[in-house]
């Protein structure tokens, strides 16, 4: 503002005729000093060129301060990040040896990658010696991440660890059920989840007892079913008064004389006049109203008494299963086993899959929280979200006015946001490592499989050879090409040694293989996160079991029958909705363990299971006969009552109708009768006057 | 925040000077460019650096930026018929397939109807009004502030100890 007072403003500058940079800085000239006192000194700024050189120097400042951060301390943080995230991400502590990128070329190369086994800190569930890869400078240029293939070296499980690796403390349970929970709920019911380790104490105490008579005697205080049926009598008895009150309320035999009785009152033929006519009509409708008022009450009735009596199949019902119930759990307390295949493959085989299924668990909650939102929100809701179907759409979606329309051009080497097209996994053993040896091949993770067409696939190979260990064959494939996202997965190890499995482990005896060969698989898919199917197979092979056991004959049945098995397998389903799977256990072993121990057994059970129905049916025999006294009375009576009543009504309120329709008939009858009657009248009169 | 200020009291101080017409009148010019494009894309990032690194005016820039940012907004629907018409153009289809699959040209957004518009309409008008804005501050500086000093209000005010400290201020710290 200075300038402007102190130099007034010459004509040539203020017309824009002399306008070059060096002249306006020839021209910048200041007076020191305020308005108009002495001749101040005047200041001659440099001439400035174009170029804002002081803005230029800060700016190539900025851009060596980034190269030196990238240059100097990137590595660093990138080794950092990825330590830290990993150890969020997974739950246990990830340490990298090294990791080296180079922003020119675009590549990263990290090497000794080690991720702490949950389980056994002091191990690693996984080491890799070096990963290397290269990102595509073409397709960072259009902002989108594309990496033609990662090279995965030196893989190792369970190696030692320089250190004992830190493990996150674990979560808060989850509200949803777990596939172990649910393996345990579904396979088991409750009284076998708690007597699943006793089946050898179980047989053992049936064989020993024998006598159930003074144990049955105790059977009343142990019985739910009788308590229910004591229940639903006093209920019963209860709802018979209520019935008796309701039925004194329709209409009595009076009621239904007076009606008849004012319906043979009303005049229904022979009206002389229409006045007639209308009076019998009014008194018509008045009854019939009555009579239908009445109609109402004994239909609400009626309705009452259906749902009374769709409460007594639904109480039937509930005593039944109670009765069930009781049964079972008698059973179960007096200790009569069941020797049948599956409940011998559950009681063995539950202890040997459970950490199997809490490995699918953990996997289960790692794909929820990591996979991108729309998976995760398809395993968790079992939905597909509509934001997913919007994001696949590759079609032109204009958008709303203000945002404008975003035309898509065809895409000639367009990639998608991003993709990895090739993981190559070798691992090759050494004198120093025994790193396995591995091959595989992961290819195509991408997020957007619709635009390049392709499936995310996964296949390893490989051996542990030193540990004994073949064939392992794993696969997995992820197609989101169709409506639907499909995943399926397998894995396979053809061979493993297996030491000392415990089968069974209770005060009651011992059932174990010390050493045995087993070969394993495994197989799932998935249909729109919603459906699943999950199957687990392990063949055992060149076992031999050790028993001990403190009865003598089932020691001797169970060596008869461990001596005749060399092998045997064990297969656990699981499918369906992942809120509701439907569990199976089976095996070849708990087939042969029913033949032998049915021979021995099964009269003797078949023997106690009949004495037990007959001490519960003497015991709740009479209580339900009683109940079923009670209901049937109310079904015959009421039923009766108010079946009886209605007919009554329904045929007073025809014959109303009846007499209305024959009313109004006879008057049309008459009407048309002196119509016809004055016609004629009329003809014979014409007749007399034309003289005919 | 301190840059914007200072920027801004030079643009004033600029403005009632003899001298910056062609300073102000470009920065107030490529505002334009800076109003109308999305606030991330390419076309701003090279813009802001041509007007960082020349003897642009960055306070004009700026308040044009700002001004025009409230035009683009009412101007949408022309610039969105403007756009669609020029990506629908057969004749120019072609070089946008081109520009669609060459890298970094995607990134300013150039299919989107209102963005292309906007750019269209701001490649016309900037030239227009660098000369316009220029004819302005001449008048400006020559007719309005002639007038204002010569209200008794002013010379009053030029008479105060404040006006004298702040001169002092401006011939010391201050400069275009």
């Amino acid at each position: 503002m200075s300038d402007l007072i102190n130099n007034p403003t010459p004509s040539e500058s203020s017309n824009g005729r002399h306008e070059s940079t060096i002249a306006e800085a020839k021209a910048t000239s200041t007076k020191v000093g305020s308005g108009g006192g002495g001749a101040p000194p005047k200041k001659v700024k440099k001439p400035t060129g174009p170029i804002r050189w002081n803005a230029i120097i800060p700016f190539a400042i900025f851009v060596f301060l980034i190269w030196a951060y990238f240059f100097f301390f990137f590595d660093l943080h990138m080794k950092k990040a990825i330590e830290w995230g990993g150890y969020k991400a997974l739950g246990t502590e990830l340490n990298i040896g090294e990791f080296k990128s180079s922003f020119i070329n675009g590549n990263v190369e990290i090497r000794k990658l080690e991720i702490t086994d949950a389980a056994k800190p002091e191990l690693n569930s996984i080491e890799l010696s070096s990963i290397r890869f290269a990102v595509k400078w073409d397709a960072l240029l259009r902002v989108k991440f594309v990496i033609q293939e990662i090279a995965v070296e030196g893989v190792q499980f369970m190696s030692k660890r320089a250190h004992v690796g830190k493990v996150a403390p674990p979560e808060p349970p989850s509200n949803e059920p777990s596939f172990t929970a649910q393996l345990q709920n579904k396979a088991l019911n409750k009284l076998e989840k708690d007597n699943q380790s006793n089946v050898l104490g179980d047989v053992s105490a049936f064989l020993k007892t024998g006598k159930w008579d003074d144990q049955i005697k105790n059977l009343e205080s142990q019985m739910a079913s009788k308590k229910l049926l004591e229940d639903l009598n006093v209920k019963w008895a209860g709802k018979k008064t209520e019935w008796d009150a309701k039925l004194k309320t329709l209409p009595s035999n009076a009621e239904l004389q007076t009606f008849k009785t004012r319906f043979e009152a009303i005049k229904y033929k022979d009206f002389k006049t229409p006045q007639e006519l209308d009076s019998s009509i009014k008194q018509f409708d008045a009854l019939f109203k009555d009579v239908d008022s009445k109609n109402k009450q004994i239909s609400q009735l009626k309705s009452e008494l259906e749902t009374d009596l769709k409460s007594i199949d639904t109480d039937y019902k509930s005593v039944d299963a109670q009765v069930k119930k009781d049964i079972d759990s008698i059973k179960t307390k007096f200790k009569i086993p069941k020797i049948d295949a599956a409940s011998f493959a559950k009681a063995l085989f539950m202890q040997y899959l459970t950490p199997i299924m809490s490995k699918v668990d953990r996997y289960k909650a790692l794909a929820e929280k990591y996979l991108p939102p729309k998976y995760s929100k398809m395993i968790k809701d079992g939905k597909i979200p509509k934001q997913a179907k919007k994001e696949d759409d590759e079609t032109i979606q204009p958008h709303p006015r203000a945002k404008g329309t975003t035309y898509e051009f065809p895409v000639k080497n367009g990639y998608p946001l991003f993709w990895i097209q090739k993981i190559s996994i070798s691992s090759k053993s050494n004198n120093n490592a025994d790193y396995g040896d591995f091959s595989g091949l992961i290819e195509n993770i991408t997020s957007n499989q619709r635009q390049i067409g392709k499936l995310t696939t996964l296949d390893i190979k490989g051996d542990f050879k030193k540990m004994n260990v073949s064939g392992i064959h794993a696969t997995a494939e992820l197609n989101n090409l169709n409506e639907e996202p499909q995943a399926k997965f397998g894995f396979n190890v053809g061979a493993y040694p297996l030491e000392n499995l415990s089968l069974l482990n209770s005060k009651d005896g011992q059932i174990s293989i010390p050493k045995s060969v087993a070969s394993f698989t495994s197989s799932g898919q998935t249909i729109g996160f919603k459906n699943y199917t999950l199957l687990i197979k392990t063949e055992f092979s060149n076992v031999a079991f050790k028993t001990e056991v403190a009865d003598k004959t089932i020691s001797d049945i169970l060596n008869q029958t461990f001596s005749a098995i060399n092998r045997f397998d064990v297969e656990a389903k699981a499918s369906g909705e992942l809120k509701d799977l439907n569990f199976d256990i089976s095996s070849s072993l708990g087939l042969d363990l029913q033949h032998s121990f049915e021979n021995v057994l099964k009269a003797k059970i078949a023997e106690a299971n009949a004495q037990l129905q007959k001490a519960i049916d003497s015991e709740i025999g009479k209580l339900k006969a009683q109940l079923t006294g009670q209901t049937d009375a109310l079904k015959n009576q009421a039923n009766g009552e108010v079946a009886k009543v209605q007919n009554q009504l329904d045929s007073q309120k025809k014959q109303v109708d009846e007499r209305i329709n024959a009313a109004k008939k006879d008057l049309e009858n008459q009407a048309k009768k002196h119509l016809q009657d004055a016609g004629k009248k009329g003809l014979d009169d014409l007749k007399k006057q034309l003289g005919f | 925040m301190g840059l914007l200020t200072k920027q801004l009291i030079n643009l004033i101080r600029l403005l009632h000077s003899d001298t910056g017409q062609n300073q102000i009148a470009t920065g107030l010019a490529f505002g334009i460019f800076l109003g109308f494009a999305p606030f991330v894309s390419i076309q701003t990032l090279l813009v802001l650096f041509i007007v960082f690194i020349f003897r642009v005016q960055l306070g004009a820039a700026f308040l044009s930026a700002f001004f025009f940012k409230f035009v683009a907004y009412m101007l949408d629907p022309v610039a969105d018929d403007l756009g669609r018409w020029a990506l629908e153009s057969p004749s120019l289809r072609e070089l946008f397939v081109t520009m669609y699959n060459t890298p970094f040209i995607p990134m300013t957004r150039f299919n989107n109807s209102i963005v292309m518009g906007s750019f269209i309409i701001s490649l016309i008008l900037c030239p227009i009004l660098f000369f316009v804005f220029k004819y302005l501050i001449a008048q400006y500086r020559t007719k309005f502030v002639t007038k204002i000093e010569a209200t008794k209000a002013w010379k009053a005010f030029k008479a105060t100890k404040f006006y004298d400290w702040y001169a002092k201020y401006n011939d010391l710290y201050g400069g275009a």
